[in-house]
Formats: C-alpha cells, structure tokens, sequence
C-alpha cells in the first residue's frame, strides 16, 4: 500500500484559529501552506462549526470568516486527517478512514490543541457521563445534547460556555457545581482585551441566573445509575457534607484543559509535567529530535497551555488567540500578579498567566 | 446542503442528515447513551470525550471493527452493528 504524497513549504498540524491565523499569515507572505486538521472541518473548538454549515453564533461567524480567509490566502486544507507518524524530514504521515497521505514539508507548525482534564471518579464510565467538550462539539457541530437534565462539575469558565449551549438548545442545567468560580483575578486578567471581557461577564451573567444550582468550594464524586447515569454526590471541597442529585440523565466534567502532545511526541521533543498548566507539555526550547538539519525550522506556536505548543482547540474561552504567530518573550506569573506590563503578544493569548489566575487559590493579583 | 441518507443499524434502516455523524445518528434514534458493551463484563460504554481521543464509543462499520463513532460521518448505505 501507498501513501501519496504531497510537498509543501509549511505544514501546519491542527486547524484551530491559531493554527488557521499561522496558516493565512505564512501564506500571505507567499508559502505554499497545508494545513492538516483531524475533523471533518477546520475550526477548532472556539471556532466550532455546525456540520451542517447551519446558523450559529458570534464565534461560529468568526471561524467561518477564518476558514474563509486562510482558503483565500491559498491555504491548502487536509481535513478528516490524523497525523500518525513523523520522520526527518520533517515527513508526516497521515490517515483518513478511506485515505491516507505523505507530507513532505520545510518547516512543521504544531498547533495541535487541548482536550478536557477530567478526574476519574466511581462511574464515571456509565454512559451519559462526558466531557463537557465533548458534549459542547456534539452540540456545537450535530446540534444534538448528551441530556436533558445535566450536573455539570468542574472549574473554569469553559463549563459556562458548555452550560450556556446547552441550556441555548433546551436542556435543564440542574447543577453547576464548581471546584472553584472565575474569579476576580481571572476577569483582571481579561480586562486586557474589553471585547472578551464583555463576553466572560455576559457569560457568567446569564449562565449564573439560568442553572437550577449554583454550588461553589464543591465537585461530584461519584455517578450513579444502571444502565447510563441517573444521580450524581457532590462533595464539599472543606469535607462539610454531601448531597445527591437525582433525576439527571447527563453529567459533564472538565477541569480545565491539558494539552495533546501527540505530535510533539512523535517528533521526539522534551516534555515534562506540570500540574498546574494541565499535564504533559512539551518543554520550552526542546526541539525535535528528527530534527534532521540545524538550519532547517520547526516552528511551535505559543499557546495559552504551554510556551512551545498553540493550542488549535483554545475552546470556548474567552481570550481566543488573534492573528499572529511567533512570540519568545516567556511570560512569569509575577508578570500578571504583580501587574507589570507584559509584552504585547502579537497572538493575543497569555497561557500560564491565563491558567495561573484561573486555577491556583493564591493567585489574585496583588496591588503591592 | 444537508440532505439526507440511510444507514443500518443492526439491519434496521435508519435516516439520518448525510453530515451527521455516527454517534448523532444513532443518539438522535433514540436508543439511549449507550453505544457498546465492553467484551469482558458486558458493561455498557457510550460517548465520553466526543472528539475522538478516548476510543470508548466504538462500533463496527461496514464490518470494520473499532471504528470512532464520534468522528466517523454517516455514507448512504452504511452498515453498523452495536452489540
């Protein structure tokens, strides 16, 4: 069997709005760019399109006019493709269910996403137990919902997002039960962009006044039920109490995101782990290993994850990336708490300072 | 653009929107969550990450095992089989 092949200048794996808004600046600027997305269609998470190419929202409206302008620019699509293997070369492989391809290209951009962090917990097996990504793209792309009468757990402003869909296609948010709410801290953080902030705030707003119970300092704990979930305990974070809620047919779950470290894996860079951000994340400054030239460029884009990896998926969070695509400046937790001036990010997102605010209890800027 | 095709599903035609996927087509029939049941202790398993990185919501098509349902889209004449 063989793989036909296809030749490039850039290939970029991961067709989120990063990866979409790398793709359209490197070919504005004349190369030839692929652009390899695992799904039916380019977009991502935040940028979500309906299957059906049906009416959505805001963030649906700007993909669309992402895609438009990265297909505009000459970007060539590869969709439906997972990346499987990767040489020097760099050399990628790929493969549809019917196809599959090599792709030869001069310089590899990886802008391949986050997934949900979820914590396993006793059943969560039981069928109507998910992500709440993953019942967000059902939503999002099928306009089917996971349930109809939902606990979602978690922390991070990303369940909102999931709640809000939801509750927008006539499901009953029974409970909203979160580990910790956006805080001050994380809506100073936003403040920085006045048009996502009045997204997260709007957000918060209507959400807060349309679930059934709000619970704080508290998760789920256990799901119960025979054949697919039909009760969820919730567990006080301060060990004062339990309770039950009966009569859900869904629970989703998401503590944030961590990143997919698949392709950084198969070019063999250094990762190491990091609780806070997530997981595994590939280490600042690694390069592949299959590096094969030292002249030749494999480019990561910063992501709001890790400083070497963009995510595609930045999910429905309100600080979406921007246009651009380098940026080298690291940026500290200091630089957030202590409101220095950061570097203005030609991307627009500040992963760590973005996480730090969000999910560490201390982190609340400080006016010292 | 959103026309629409027919599957089966265990034998029994199904209609589903030509760009829905498996597992829409086969929730949207409603046949509850439940899309397989593991091979050992016969426990039922449907979607879980719905973007295909957990594997768990498995069925067979066209008598491939294995497959994705969350991210394989539904062809006219498709045959799958959930246990």
């Amino acid at each position: 069997m063989s793989a036909r092949t296809l030749t490039t200048d850039i290939a970029i794996v991961g067709g989120g709005p990063a990866g979409l808004s790398a793709a359209t600046a490197a070919a504005t600027s004349g190369a030839r760019v692929l652009l390899i997305d695992a799904y039916s269609q380019a977009s991502g998470q935040y940028w979500m399109q309906a299957a059906d190419g049906g009416a959505a929202g805001a963030q649906a409206a700007e993909g669309r006019a992402g895609i438009a302008r990265a297909k505009a620019a000459g970007v060539q699509l590869l969709t439906g493709f997972e990346v499987f293997a990767a040489y020097p070369g760099p050399t990628l492989f790929a493969a549809s269910a019917e196809d599959s391809a090599r792709i030869d290209c001069k310089a590899l951009i990886v802008a391949s996403g986050a997934h949900d962090r979820t914590v396993a917990l006793p059943g969560w097996t039981l069928p109507g137990v998910m992500t709440a990504g993953g019942a967000q793209r059902l939503a999002k792309t099928q306009g089917i919902l996971s349930g109809r009468r939902i606990v979602l757990s978690g922390s991070g402003i990303f369940l909102y997002a999931v709640a809000d869909t939801l509750i927008a296609k006539g499901a009953e948010i029974a409970a909203l039960v979160e580990a910790r709410s956006p805080n001050a801290a994380l809506l100073h953080h936003l403040g920085r962009f006045p048009e996502r902030w009045r997204e997260a705030t709007a957000l918060l707003r209507r959400v807060r006044r349309r679930v059934g119970r709000h619970l704080t300092g508290q998760i789920v704990t256990v799901a119960r039920g025979k054949d697919r979930v039909e009760a969820v305990g919730i567990t006080r974070l301060d060990g004062r109490g339990v309770q039950d809620i009966d009569g859900i047919d869904g629970l989703l779950t998401s503590f944030g995101f961590q990143p997919q470290i698949e392709v950084t894996s198969l070019l063999g860079c250094e990762h190491r782990f990091d609780d806070t951000l997530g997981g595994w994340l590939s280490h600042r400054g690694s390069q592949p290993a299959c590096r094969p030239e030292p002249w030749l460029p494999i480019i990561f884009l910063r992501s709001r994850f890790s400083r070497n990896q963009l995510a595609s998926r930045p999910s429905d969070r309100p600080d979406g990336p921007r246009q651009g695509i380098l940026r080298s400046e690291p940026i500290s937790r200091r630089s957030l708490i202590q409101r220095r001036p950061l570097p203005v990010p030609r991307l627009g997102c500040r992963p760590r300072a973005f996480r730090a605010a969000r999910l560490e209890p201390r982190a609340a800027p400080s006016e010292a | 653009m959103s026309g629409q095709v027919t599957i089966t599903v265990n034998g029994a035609a199904l209609h589903c929107a030509s760009t829905a996927t498996v597992a829409a087509a086969l929730l949207d029939d409603g046949r509850g969550p439940a899309l397989r049941r593991t091979d050992l202790s016969g426990q039922p398993r449907g979607l879980f990450c719905g973007m295909g990185l957990c594997f768990d919501c498995l069925v067979t098509v066209d008598g491939r095992p294995d497959v994705r349902a969350c991210i394989t889209n539904v062809r006219d004449g498709m045959r799958i089989e959930v246990p």
